[in-house]
């Protein structure tokens, strides 16, 4: 009910329907790439005698009894099918006293070698099927593996993947520990020579969150930090997170759900279900003063970055928030780089973001300065220029197009059984079902009437924010160095 | 305060749907029954869980259901324009339209990058805001128009099948007609500029710049050198002009079309708004020799801590029969869990990307790292054992297995959507090759033998004909890398200015 008293407020810029309008158009035309397209009905049943000629529309949802998603959806479009296999649990799950990077290590250990299958088989049987992506990625919140291989191959990744799951602990030794937290050292090494702004979000981070808060440390660690991953804490965070009741399986392809359904239970249908609960959701946190650090990097010219903790991933309020991301410095409309790149030349290039994540998001914005402006000046003329956009209501065709430019891609992506197989596995993670992508896009349909007014004023406040002062230094390290902190007490502002 | 609680949001959002997209309510999952019984229980770390026999070998295969495929057509249009039409079950279709090439020289190619930019502008009859509010209404992305690194320009886009028609005049309006309005082509000027000033300060995107100089020469249509952005600020709007007119003639011009439209429905479309398109000059043949430069060229960054390190070789040409088989041989040489696991277990800092850019006459196939300075001495050491050990030796039966599966299965997967399949049919238009190419390079993959794949890596990765970029601090890798005795090392100062340091004798 807050959310239609909220729309109505200024009836005179953007109604609700217009705005429904213009979500609509996105949310229709997301139902149709969806659908199965005709073509791959009428072709397929004229010409396989197998029976999997009739596709079923749509993803079919189980649950094995030990808690195990299961996610089909049939799609005979190429002899090819997509699996990703993903773990509601990332970094942030990693269980006390254990370091950062245990995830991260897990996950190499883990198609490194398992019980039954020998030390560097896992990628040179999936090539020897005919795998053409092989992936396997970490995140604060969640750890994944995907693959794409003919469909006769169906079997192969759900053999390898049960055994991760159910035979891993035998595998791990102190030679494969010590090989996967090198590579994993240097590799994160590299990250901070390669960029001299690389540890800015950790600044940043430690700021917007509080000690104990799953993002507090996450981001970013130093490279030595990784020594400190332990086969006691790998094993610990396998055991406690990688349980099938902790897993989504999502299968896109050229396959009949039936045999799926009966390949997972063969394969998957024994492992027992995790003992231990799952963390609870941390509370929303929010600053109650601004905080200023100055930092000093090997760059060319002055930066500003600017954070707030904002709502997590799939809110209304995430969804306003990336629009407003795309109306301050989208492709057709951007009324921050058009105030401070064309009119007041004060920067070369102006980034704002939405980081969308499951215990909590934040919106960035970082503008980098053109030679001879401090960073001091720029965030003045930031500030001017946050105070010049609250006159420059959006009309409901920027907004439409706002939300078009951020939606467009993620439709036409869809048209891949692999993006489909991994975002079926996300939703039924996050929200658990895969059938919530529509609900997704449909978020967009209750976005204030004013967004950037009302994100300004309510979400992304200048008194509650985290700002990064980056000056240029040739001597100082890679990823930059932290010089000053201040706090900015909102009431003087 | 309003609630953020995940599932009311979720809820709320739900409940909020009226009309047509009304969603069910989150559903239940239904439960399946496990098919399995633990024959043989084993104590594990989580309890007891079957440790059936099935656990104790790979699976094998299933059996093969072919997937019926549309065939591809390449017709033309009555201005000569040549059209390829791959269509697939989708609701999409995507275009490519690829112009003639035109980058003979740096100003030349930086003309059309300044193009491609100006081109996202307003044309003479539409507003920037009328073609984005028709791409909205379309359901198309903005279309991404490229310079490739063979000289073309090349127009990317996707719209739904439906809306193919609307969507094809409006890409040929914004591709053939720009305003070229002085205001805009000022600010999409300076824009080209700010970006080329972060482009020449990111290390990797240099290596990967000058490793193709390296090879091909800077004066060569293959290893052009970006212009500094001073220079770029100075472009006039006629010269870009003249560019485009050169670029888009009926002659050099072609069309990829792949996805949910047949031949019959979409020429109609692609007539109307192509078939006036004036011919043109023919394209000229681009003739590759290696350049005799220095093998080992450094972009001094004082201070970094990282070294971008690219080695590369000039390969054969996609239409070569050598061409599969010396991809096959780098790829190997670069397998992180084979050949390069040394390389990537104990000095590099971080992974080895292997690419291969494809010219109608030539490749470049090249490997990028990040290398500690301390550790460069070693890793090219290393580069020259592999190579060294792959020409005398070639490959094992196991490695060249692999890597022809490997290299018959990323054929198969790169058709997978019809954005895919345009890219795959645009690539093999602009390489001279036949559309049933795809077919035979499968073929190819299967008939590769040790032999094959061996006199082919002697032939094109000769050590000796490795070029080796570095992008870090000259003064801490000057040392290991000239005890290389690789001969003498072209050394581009922060200053920009360039000088040859190291030894005037080349050992090899």
């Amino acid at each position: 009910m807050e959310r239609a008293t909220r729309v109505g407020k200024n009836e005179g810029h953007c109604t609700k329907e217009s705005l429904r309008k213009a979500a609509l158009g996105v949310t229709v035309i997301t139902a149709l790439a969806l659908a199965k397209p005709p073509l791959a009905e009428a072709e397929s049943a004229g010409s396989n005698p197998s029976g999997r000629a009739k596709a079923a529309v749509g993803p079919v949802e189980r649950t094995l009894p030990n808690g195990l998603t299961v996610i089909v959806e049939e799609d005979h479009r190429t002899p090819l099918v997509s699996l990703a296999l993903r773990y509601r649990a990332g970094e942030a799950n990693v269980p006390p006293p254990f370091a950062r990077g245990t995830a991260t290590v897990a996950t190499a250990l883990m198609v490194r070698a398992t019980e039954h299958v020998p030390e560097g088989e896992y990628a040179k049987l999936l090539a020897r099927a005919g795998a053409s992506k092989m992936e396997s990625w970490t995140s604060a919140d969640a750890i994944s593996f995907g693959v794409t291989l003919p469909a006769e191959q169906l079997a192969l990744p759900l053999w390898l993947w049960s055994d991760q799951m159910a035979f891993f602990d035998k595998a791990v030794d102190d030679t494969a520990l010590a090989t996967a937290r090198a590579r994993f050292r240097e590799q994160r090494r590299g990250t901070f020579a390669g960029s001299p702004l690389a540890r800015i979000h950790r600044f940043a981070y430690e700021e917007l969150y509080p000690v104990g808060h799953p993002y507090h440390d996450g981001a970013d660690e130093a490279p030595e930090a990784v020594d400190a991953v332990t086969r006691e804490g790998v094993l610990a965070y396998h055991e406690r997170c990688l349980t099938p009741d902790r897993a989504i399986l999502s299968i896109v392809g050229h396959v009949t759900t039936a045999e799926v359904f009966e390949q997972v239970g063969r394969y998957f249908g024994p492992i027992p279900r995790g003992t231990t609960p799952p963390l609870p959701v941390p509370e929303p946190v929010g600053l109650s003063n601004e905080i200023q650090i100055d930092l000093e990097a090997n760059i060319k010219d002055a930066t500003i970055s600017v954070f707030w903790a904002t709502p997590r991933l799939l809110t209304t309020d995430d969804a306003e928030l990336d629009v407003v991301a795309r109306l301050l410095a989208g492709q057709q409309t951007a009324y921050l780089w058009w105030a401070l790149v064309d009119e007041k030349k004060v920067a070369r290039t102006v980034r704002v973001r939405q980081m969308s994540g499951q215990s909590g998001s934040v919106f960035q914005v970082a503008v980098e300065a053109v030679s001879g402006v401090t960073a001091p000046q720029l965030l003045s003329a930031f500030d001017a220029a946050i105070d010049a956009v609250k006159m420059r209501h959006p009309t409901p065709n920027a907004l439409r197009l706002a939300t078009y430019e951020l939606l467009v891609h993620r439709v036409h992506a869809l048209d891949g059984a692999a993006t489909k197989a991994y975002t079926y596995a996300s939703y039924a993670g996050l929200v658990g079902t895969a059938s919530y992508l529509l609900h997704d896009f449909e978020r967009y349909d209750h976005i204030a009437n004013d967004p950037v007014v009302d994100a300004l004023a309510r979400l992304i406040p200048r008194d509650r924010r985290v700002v990064l002062l980056v000056t240029p230094s040739a001597s100082a390290p890679p990823g930059g160095e932290r010089k000053g902190r201040r706090v900015i007490l909102a009431a003087r502002q | 305060m309003r609630p953020h609680a995940f599932p009311l949001v979720v809820a709320a959002t739900i409940g909020a749907c009226a009309g047509p997209r009304n969603a069910p309510a989150l559903r239940e999952p239904t439960p399946i029954a496990a098919t399995e019984v633990a024959p043989a229980p084993l104590e594990t770390a989580r309890g007891v869980i079957a440790d059936a026999p099935f656990r104790h070998s790979p699976p094998t295969a299933g059996a093969v259901t072919p997937v019926p495929t549309a065939p591809v057509t390449v017709t033309r249009l009555r201005n000569g324009i040549p059209v390829i039409v791959a269509k697939q079950p989708s609701r999409f279709v995507a275009l490519r339209i690829i112009s003639a090439s035109g980058a003979e020289t740096t100003l030349q190619a930086e003309h059309i990058d300044c193009l491609t930019d100006v081109l996202r502008d307003d044309t003479k009859t539409r507003t920037f805001a009328q073609i984005h509010e028709e791409l909205a209404s379309f359901m198309m992305p903005e279309p991404l128009i490229e310079r490739l690194t063979d000289g073309r320009m090349q127009l990317s886009a996707a719209t739904l099948a439906e809306k193919a028609s609307a969507g094809i005049d409006l890409l040929a309006d914004i591709l053939l007609h720009p305003s070229f309005n002085e205001q805009n082509f000022a600010r999409r000027r300076n824009q080209f500029a700010n970006f080329r000033e972060q482009q020449i300060d990111d290390p990797v995107l240099v290596s990967e710049h000058v490793i193709r100089r390296a090879l091909f020469g800077k004066q060569h249509p293959y290893g052009l050198e970006n212009l500094a952005p001073r220079e770029i600020r100075t472009f006039k709007v006629a010269e870009v002009a003249a560019t485009h007119a050169r670029l888009l003639n009926a002659t050099q011009v072609a069309i990829v079309v792949a996805g949910g439209v047949s031949e019959p429905d979409v020429l109609p479309m692609l007539e109307r708004a192509f078939g006036n398109l004036p011919r043109g000059p023919e394209s000229r043949t681009v003739t590759v020799k290696p350049w005799d430069g220095p093998r080992i060229v450094v972009v001094d960054k004082p201070g970094s801590t990282l070294v971008r390190v690219a080695s590369g070789f000039i390969g054969p040409s996609p239409r070569s029969s050598d061409f599969e088989a010396t991809e096959v041989a780098l790829g190997a040489l670069a397998d992180p869990a084979g050949r390069a696991r040394t390389l990537v277990d104990e000095i590099l800092a971080g992974s080895i990307t292997s690419k291969t850019y494809s010219y109608p006459n030539a490749s470049a196939m090249i490997w990028l790292m990040p290398v500690r300075p301390d550790a460069v001495g070693r890793t090219l050491r290393e580069l020259d054992h592999l190579l060294v050990n792959l020409t005398e030796q070639g490959l094992s039966e196991e490695e060249l297995s692999l890597a022809r599966t490997r290299g018959a299965a990323a054929i198969a997967a790169s058709f997978a959507t019809a954005s895919q399949a345009a890219d795959e049919y645009a690539l093999l238009w602009r390489m001279g090759l036949p559309v049933d190419d795809v077919a035979k390079a499968v073929a190819r993959y299967s008939f590769l033998d040790l032999a094959s794949v061996r006199s082919a890596g002697a032939r094109w990765l000769d050590t000796r004909k490795m070029r080796v970029v570095l992008v870090g601090d000259w003064d801490a890798v000057r040392d290991p890398v000239t005890s290389l005795d690789w001969g003498p090392v072209e050394v581009h100062g922060r200053d920009g200015k360039v000088r040859i340091e190291g030894p005037i004798r080349a050992s090899h």
